[in-house]
């Protein structure tokens, strides 16, 4: 057995007749270009070697390849750069056996290379897939040319569609890979390369013609690529990149294999320049920096091994879920009987939902729910290394449930509370234990919603934040930490796109066109659904305690509080609701209703157009976010954009209302709040950092880069 | 009686077929593209659009499919406006255009659009040949499947036509082609057509491909740095000693072109001004070996149908498949060259078969305004043997 170290990126082995090339770029063993490179040497100098019969590609460090380089994608490649097409077309040219010897991931390029293989051979805990999809893009590497090649297009159209991974045995019967087995892949696959030398040395993909699926002639071709266009959002709609995939899919069936690598290899380069994409791979990025806290010492994070949760209403019962089924036990506090029943309900509808749908088995689904506690005192809390309050939205009422906690729960335990708008500060002051009091806003449903809200008070200490960090990173949320002030983030935000949205109204336009536009343009829901889902009585309570910042006009959420239009609870709000459907029906009620109203503060109808309704929306949230950054409330743009796509359904493929102001141009979306500002009132204050930016020609990003390197 | 007046015109430019611009472009984009941009040039609301006929040489694969109809739903006209594809080989696009008069004067009609798309590059290699010819045609009639060039070169031998006049003839085309580019002269014809084309890479025995974006804004078939000398060098493409060579035969090309027909009195009630009106069309069949000179058997029968001589036409354009039987029919019916194809044809611009007479008529209308010419003529000859003459009045 000879050993050449060829570099650190790669180890290539003799073993007799094969040559067993070992890629080892950790974490992912992504294929950079300096990787390329170097395989690009291997593959030649096995090429060259008479004594070599196969050549074996695998992974160190428990990994095949994650694919590419995302960073690769967003600077010019120079001439003599090498990427992995480079590596792929010497394999396609290769007179070698190669095979693919798969442990742990191949997913992206790191599949490509794979398919560029005459086999491929994975362990059982390996998982393979082509995941482009969701940064916006397509598989760039021949992936789109040569899957439909193996396993009919209809299976790789699904495959690729929804870029999820797939575990080994399954990749098998999709028949992607030929062999699954339990260990020491490469030794498998040295033997596959010997067993098959005598009959089938070389099987490219490229040299076999694309079918449909088994059985299905190619005069269904038409039928099943339109289908496929039909069932993915439309281009505008986030579909972008799903069309061209298809493109490109059919393209392996009616293009030459040549031909259909220059369509997939332009697609690529079209994706990847588009705005989608851009802001697709922003998100990816965006997220990876959020557990990065600017300014914070390093510190040990706690571990939370057991919780409490005050209060089994809704938000309660769903945050004591998401502690279930991350593995740590949680005892709900719950005077009232009746609301634990339903509580338990709820718990165990949640859990026998998932035994359905096959996520997990009956006896994981009833250890889960058996770790959720219900107790009637607080002094069942005292053990708890954290525990978070989930009471009513009242600032006397958490104060009271503290200075409890503050003499029940262990020293050590943390506090902390799910407000979503009050003051953290001023809760934690009822305590004595200041550092260890955090806010954790989670949103509602908290077992689904992905987004938490974590709150740094005054003196929330390193190590609390540091722990509400990884808590949320155990929890598998996507955590945000937002400093103490009114609304944090995500509603600070929102009470100005909703006072712009109940303006839109106050001016003429209806609810539901003002919520179609908003559907159009993305949205998961339009402001007045959303006003309806979540309750018009809790934004009259919030606009009771801090009316001024909401840029009140008229006294129309007075009006349908008095009315009980509170939304769905009562069968209308903003729109009318059938008895048992969430359905909103629009109402010509409520136009009377704004227009009566709006008469009354003397504000006049007008044509607005379509666009106007997102500028006014879009740009309120922008304006508002520069002034969260500029006052440190927020610690980066990104998180911004997380926030709002992950807690309010944000279109990712707008990237956020940040990314998306830096689309449209801070200085249009500057002349346009400053438009507004002469046009509306004060409420429309530019803010300093977005003048200040639009003004020197910088973008959000830009800001975002800057910052990053001072933190 | 109802008169058919051609309001507006829109084409592509003509791409060289297989290396050009066009060359991976399928018949829908291009027929959509001049058929929305032919409508948006008369002013017209897409639903009023009665029919859309697309004349085709090769009505299959990327051009098949019911071109017409395609057509008319890729250039985003709503669903109720019908299509029909039209085949006549190289006379496609004028009788889609004569076909469309006919719907405005007969049927009532009240706006059609018509032309012809053609894609050489996508269509002609891939052709289905399965039951291509027929048992007893080829026994009686074996010319009628006879390549074009063999039909030239007949045409040649048959009436002594040397190689010099050929290449004479074909360097006139291409300094006139080159001449009119310059001065613009087809500019007010061509929508230029943003696209997709596919090159050849080729290294150590092996062939890749890359895929550019381009945007043809004129036609790239010409070329105006064409010499006598040059011409004499080239060989026969059948056989050496053939007088038929690439440079004295019309381009293999893609493109589309489409007019928008509409009752004259109608565009007259919205203030539009004609480029000129349909007057009438003769199709004549004739020897299929010698194809080419069919427009010697159409020409006098449409003048006389309509009483004229060929003194009273004042502009000619002839399709030029080839040199030689451009200059038989010419010099047979003793049309005068400064009349007759002034901005060159098929030889130097390219002979996008369906396309050709379409592009034809838009251009002697056009041409046609500028030297105040009263009528003029459109003719080709046809594969299968045939000759087509159309009539126009320059409004």
């Amino acid at each position: 057995m000879a050993q050449s170290n060829a570099s650190a990126l790669i180890s290539v082995q003799t073993r007799d007749d094969a040559s067993v090339v070992t890629l080892n770029n950790p974490p992912m063993n992504a294929l950079s270009f300096a990787v390329s490179a170097e395989l690009l040497n291997a593959i030649e100098a096995a090429e060259a070697d008479p004594a070599l019969k196969a050549v074996i590609f695998t992974g160190a460090g428990s990994n095949f390849s994650a694919g590419a380089d995302i960073n690769d994608f967003n600077r010019e490649p120079a001439p003599e750069d090498k990427n992995i097409r480079d590596v792929i077309a010497a394999i396609e040219h290769g007179k070698k056996t190669y095979v693919a010897a798969i442990d742990g991931v191949a997913l992206g390029g790191g599949l490509e290379l794979a398919l560029a293989c005459d086999y491929r051979v994975a362990s059982k805990t390996s998982k393979v897939g082509l995941p482009e999809i969701k940064l916006g893009l397509l598989p760039g590497a021949g992936g789109t040319q040569r899957l439909p090649r193996l396993i009919g297009a209809q299976a790789a159209l699904e495959v690729m569609l929804k870029g999820e991974s797939h575990p080994a045995q399954k990749a098998k019967e999709l028949g992607i890979l030929d062999e699954v087995v339990e260990s020491n892949v490469v030794e498998a696959a040295i033997a596959l390369a010997r067993k098959v030398a005598a009959s089938e040395p070389k099987r490219r993909i490229s040299e076999r013609k694309a079918t449909i699926a088994k059985g299905i002639g190619a005069f269904a071709l038409p039928f099943v690529v339109a289908q496929a266009h039909k069932m993915v959002p439309a281009e505008a709609k986030g579909g972008f990149a799903a069309h061209k995939l298809i493109d490109a899919v059919e393209a392996a069936i009616s293009l030459d294999f040549n031909r259909g690598i220059a369509r997939e290899a332009r697609l690529f380069e079209e994706l990847v320049r588009s705005a989608p994409s851009a802001a697709l791979r922003h998100i990816f990025f965006a997220e990876r920096e959020l557990s990065k806290i600017p300014g914070l010492p390093p510190t040990e994070p706690k571990d939370i091994k057991s919780a409490g949760v005050v209060g089994a209403g809704t938000m309660g019962t769903g945050i004591a879920i998401t502690f279930a089924q991350a593995g740590i036990p949680v005892i709900v506090v719950e005077p009232k009987e009746e609301q634990i029943e339903r509580a338990k309900t709820m718990v165990f509808g949640m859990f026998s939902h998932q035994v359905q749908k096959g996520r997990m088995t009956q006896e994981k689904a009833w250890e889960l729910a058996q770790s959720i506690e219900f107790e009637s005192e607080l002094t069942a809390l005292k053990d708890c290394d954290l525990v978070i309050e989930a009471v009513f939205e009242n600032m006397d009422v958490k104060k009271e449930v503290f200075t409890k906690l503050d003499a029940i729960v262990k020293p050590a335990g943390i506090l902390a509370s799910n407000t979503s708008t009050l003051d953290i500060d001023e809760m934690a002051a009822v305590t004595k234990r200041p550092a260890q009091f955090v806010g954790l806003h989670f949103f509602a449903p908290a077992n689904i919603m992905k987004l938490l809200e974590i709150v740094r008070g005054k003196d929330t200490s390193a190590q609390t934040l540091a722990t509400a960090v990884k808590l949320g990173k155990n929890l598998r949320k996507v955590a945000v930490v937002s400093a103490n002030a009114f609304g944090f983030i995500g509603n600070r935000m929102v009470f100005d796109y909703s006072r712009e949205a109940v303006h839109l109204a106050e001016e003429g336009v209806s609810p539901a066109r003002i919520d179609k536009v908003v559907k159009d343009f993305g949205m998961a829901m339009g402001p007045f659904a959303m006003f309806d889902l979540s309750g018009v009585d809790v934004f009259w309570h919030i606009q009771q305690g801090k009316p001024d910042s909401l840029g009140r006009r008229t006294n129309i959420i007075d009006r349908m509080y008095e009315l009980k239009r509170w939304g769905q609870k009562t069968g209308a709000g903003f729109y009318k609701y059938e008895k048992g459907n969430r359905e909103p029906i629009a109402d010509p009620e409520i136009e009377n209703l704004f227009a009566e109203e709006a008469a009354k503060a003397g504000i006049k109808p007008r044509a607005v157009t379509d666009e106007e309704i997102i500028a006014r929306l879009m740009f309120a949230l922008a304006n508002v976010g520069a002034d969260l950054l500029q006052d440190k409330i927020a610690y980066r743009p990104g998180d911004i954009d997380i926030v709002y796509i992950y807690g309010y359904g944000f279109p990712p493929h707008h990237g956020g209302p940040m990314w998306y102001a830096d689309e449209v141009g801070l200085a249009k979306v500057y002349a346009a709040v400053e438009t507004f500002k002469q046009q509306f009132g004060p409420h429309w204050e530019p803010s300093a950092l977005l003048a200040e930016l639009a003004k020197s020609g910088a973008t959000f990003a830009t800001y975002q880069k800057k910052e990053l390197v001072h933190a | 009686m109802r008169e058919a007046a051609i309001v507006s015109v829109a084409r592509t430019p003509i791409g060289r077929a297989f290396r050009g611009a066009f060359n991976q472009t399928h018949g829908a984009t291009m027929a959509g593209h001049v058929v929305k941009n032919a409508a948006e040039r008369a002013n017209l609301d897409p639903a009023e659009v009665e029919d859309v006929i697309m004349g085709v040489g090769l009505p299959e694969g990327a051009t098949g499919h019911n071109l017409g109809r395609n057509a008319a739903l890729r250039a985003g006209f709503p669903v109720r406006v019908p299509g029909t594809t039209i085949n006549r080989y190289c006379a496609s696009g004028l009788q889609a255009i004569s076909v469309g008069a006919q719907r405005v004067i007969v049927d009532g009609a009240n706006v059609v659009i018509a032309g012809g798309c053609e894609s050489v590059s996508m269509v002609q290699n891939e052709m289905n040949l399965k039951g291509f010819t027929e048992e007893w045609l080829l026994r009686h009639q074996p010319d009628v499947f006879m390549p074009m060039l063999q039909t030239a070169d007949t045409v040649a031998k048959h009436y002594k036509i040397s190689r010099e006049t050929q290449d004479e003839y074909a360097l006139q085309s291409q300094q006139r082609t080159a001449a009119a580019q310059a001065a613009g002269k087809f500019d007010a014809e061509i929508v230029p057509l943003e696209t997709w084309k596919y090159t050849e890479i080729k290294h150590n025995g092996t062939v890749d491909y890359s895929e550019q974006q381009v945007f043809l804004q004129k036609d790239e078939g010409n070329r105006p740095d064409t010499t006598l000398e040059g011409l004499a060098q080239l060989k026969g493409v059948l056989d050496p000693k053939s007088t038929i060579t690439a440079g004295n035969s019309s381009q293999l090309s893609d493109g589309a072109a489409a007019v928008v027909v509409m009752d004259s009195k109608l565009a007259e009630k919205r203030g539009l001004n004609p480029l000129g009106f349909y007057r009438g069309m003769v199709v004549v069949g004739c020897d299929p070996g010698e194809m080419g000179i069919g427009p010697v058997f159409a020409i006098p029968e449409l003048l006389k149908r309509h009483d004229l001589t060929i003194d009273d036409i004042d502009l000619w354009e002839l399709n030029e498949a080839f040199a030689v039987q451009t200059i038989y029919c010419r010099d047979k019916l003793g049309i005068p060259n400064e009349k007759f194809n002034v901005d060159g044809g098929a030889i130097s611009i390219g002979h996008p078969y369906g396309v050709s007479g379409a592009r034809m008529v838009m251009h002697a209308l056009i041409e046609g305004k500028r030297r105040k010419a009263k009528h003029v003529v459109v003719t080709m000859c046809i594969g299968g043997g045939m000759g087509a003459a159309g009539l126009f009045e320059v409004a």
